[in-house]
């Protein structure tokens, strides 16, 4: 067991800022980028293009590539794409494309493996993640892609909100829905794609789901919403590489098992099911709406709604009437 | 679906020959209507009349078999259409204060990768005093009345700036006060803003008090006139008891 002086001083070492920087990024662009995911609900979208990024691997492994990061980015895409595309077409339910493309593809990837002659290690990286071993082509790579998906995903941060509130409203008001919706798919895949190396085939869903649902717990304010996810994320990233250096832990596990606690942490101590934290905070906003109703200001225009209401009433009358008078029946 | 320069008086919408089909399944037959600048035409019809699909036809969310639907215009700016949807399809849970969601309305307004300037939260500001919903702006969506909720929807359509308003049985699950008050600011926004407003609505008697025009649809245009006219209550009796249900 390391103990934390030594984990200060191994910071000067290039190796351990690479991991600490790349764990940040990710821990960021995962969480942020989850908030939109757990928004529309399509939670297990990740789960599918994070296996399908790992049949990528496999192949790119098996054909023996040096970097299998591009095989990785090609395979999500891809996959994004293909999901998308089937989704728009309205062929069958969303959680049926999903599990399809989510099982196809971990089909293909043990396929793949079980091709190879002797057994590669890496394979092991690529399902559980090495943020300490991450190479300096895939740290600079990380580093560009992050930048270029938090500066689409805040350019199009309105959009993006309107659509996962109502898709419809959003075709109504003339947003390019689906030009958005293939970007937005294509940002989920570039955001698992970049982090499999680091936390993980398996683990990397729970990074894009954890931070957001925790942050979903506190809070009904969107931007409050972004802040608490990227910090969720963060805090979980760093603790958790922080921790499995300590005790040499595996690094992605302890990543998710951090994200976890504070999901759990969250969920507790939510002011919106919470009765005594509401107290402690003595937040109108958490509280049910019979004394908001109260609040409201008398309605003008009483007269013309009981006059309705008269009308309302006498038409289902005389409708009823004719109805009985023709020889209809009640 | 087209958007040209206004030719003739009043018309704002024109649906021509417009036919769509769910499979085997005929939702829309050759359908043909004319939408007036500033009017509040009601439709109605049965269960399965294609009510619903001809909104999403004109909202641009189906898109029709054959025929067209123009939007004519008389300046160039584009033509907004605001749709204003059942209460029951949107998510409660959904992280968004009353304010959010009234913003949504300038979402295309703004453009893609620019943010909300200041004239979109002025028109917001305006927007939400004139529905009567300012003194919820900051509740979250989720923990409002179904009155209030509904209001907010208006509040948004409203902050698009729009020609016309598409509510689509908007207030199916609010109960006859509410639903008066909803109507009520409709009318005022028809009168008083000369919004056109396009809705489907379950309750006729209420129908008849707001609408200026009334459109009888069973898959088809059945009739259309003024709510006064003796013949509604005749083709109203014919579509709901009498022709065999879809």
């Amino acid at each position: 067991m390391a103990t934390v002086d030594e984990f200060i001083n191994a910071l000067q070492y290039d190796w351990l800022q690479k991991a600490l920087i790349s764990a940040i990024l990710i821990g960021l662009v995962c969480a942020l980028i989850g908030v939109f995911i757990v928004m529309r609900g399509v939670i297990f979208l990740g789960e599918a293009i994070s296996h399908s990024a790992f049949a990528g691997a496999a192949l790119a492994l098996l054909l023996g590539f040096e970097n299998i990061l591009f095989m990785i980015l090609i395979f999500g895409v891809v996959t994004a794409i293909g999901i998308g595309y089937v989704n728009e077409k309205d062929y069958m339910k969303d959680e049926i494309v999903i599990g399809i493309t989510f099982t196809f593809f971990m089909a293909l990837a043990i396929f793949f493996i079980g091709l190879m002659k002797t057994y590669n290690s890496n394979v092991q990286s690529i399902l559980f993640g090495r943020i300490l071993l991450i190479t300096d082509l895939n740290f600079y790579l990380l580093i560009a892609f992050s930048a270029v998906i938090l500066l689409v995903l805040f350019g199009l941060k309105k959009e993006l909100y309107t659509m996962a509130y109502s898709n419809e409203l959003a075709i109504a008001a003339k947003i390019p829905v689906r030009l958005l919706n293939y970007v937005f798919l294509i940002l989920v895949a570039l955001t698992i794609d970049i982090s499999l190396n680091a936390i993980g085939a398996i683990l990397v869903f729970a990074m894009l789901i954890i931070p957001a649902a925790a942050a979903y717990q506190l809070t009904y304010k969107f931007n409050k919403l972004l802040v608490l996810s990227a910090f969720f994320g963060i805090t979980s990233s760093i603790g958790g590489l922080f921790l499995a250096y300590l005790y040499d832990w595996a690094s992605g596990a302890t990543i998710v098992l951090l994200a976890t606690l504070f999901f759990g942490m969250s969920f507790v101590l939510s002011p919106k099911r919470n009765k005594l934290i509401q107290k402690l905070l003595r937040k109108e906003d958490y509280y049910d709406v019979e004394p908001e109703i109260q609040k409201i200001p008398h309605h003008h225009g009483k007269e013309e709604e009981y006059e309705a209401f008269e009308d309302h009433l006498r038409q289902t009358l005389v409708l009823k009437e004719e109805y009985k008078n023709d020889g209809g029946h009640e | 679906m087209v958007q040209k320069l206004k030719l003739e008086k009043d018309t704002i919408i024109s649906v021509k020959n417009v036919n769509l089909a769910f499979g085997e399944v005929k939702a829309l037959c050759n359908i043909s209507l004319d939408v007036f600048e500033g009017e509040f035409l009601g439709i109605c019809g049965p269960n399965g009349s294609g009510k619903s699909t001809l909104l999403k036809t004109m909202v641009g969310l189906l898109k029709p078999d054959n025929g067209e639907i123009e939007f004519i215009k008389r300046d160039h700016k584009k033509f907004q259409v605001a749709y204003v949807q059942q209460m029951r399809e949107f998510d409660r849970n959904f992280p968004a204060l009353v304010k959010d969601v009234v913003m949504m309305g300038r979402a295309s307004h703004a453009g893609l990768f620019r943010r909300y300037g200041p004239k979109d939260h002025e028109i917001v500001d305006q927007v939400m005093k004139l529905v009567g919903v300012d003194h919820l702006k900051d509740k979250p969506q989720g923990q409002l009345s179904g009155g209030q909720f509904q209001k907010v929807a208006i509040a948004r359509a409203m902050a698009q700036e729009p020609d016309v308003i598409i509510l689509d049985e908007a207030t199916s699950a609010l109960d006859y006060r509410a639903s008066a008050q909803f109507m009520n600011l409709l009318r005022k926004l028809n009168q008083e803003k000369n919004i056109t407003i396009i809705a489907v609505h379950h309750d006729l008697s209420m129908l008849k008090e707001y609408a200026t025009r009334i459109i009888c649809m069973d898959r088809t245009v059945e009739w259309t006139g003024a709510p006064e006219d003796a013949k509604l209550d005749e083709t109203l009796l014919r579509l709901f008891f009498y022709n065999s249900p879809h």
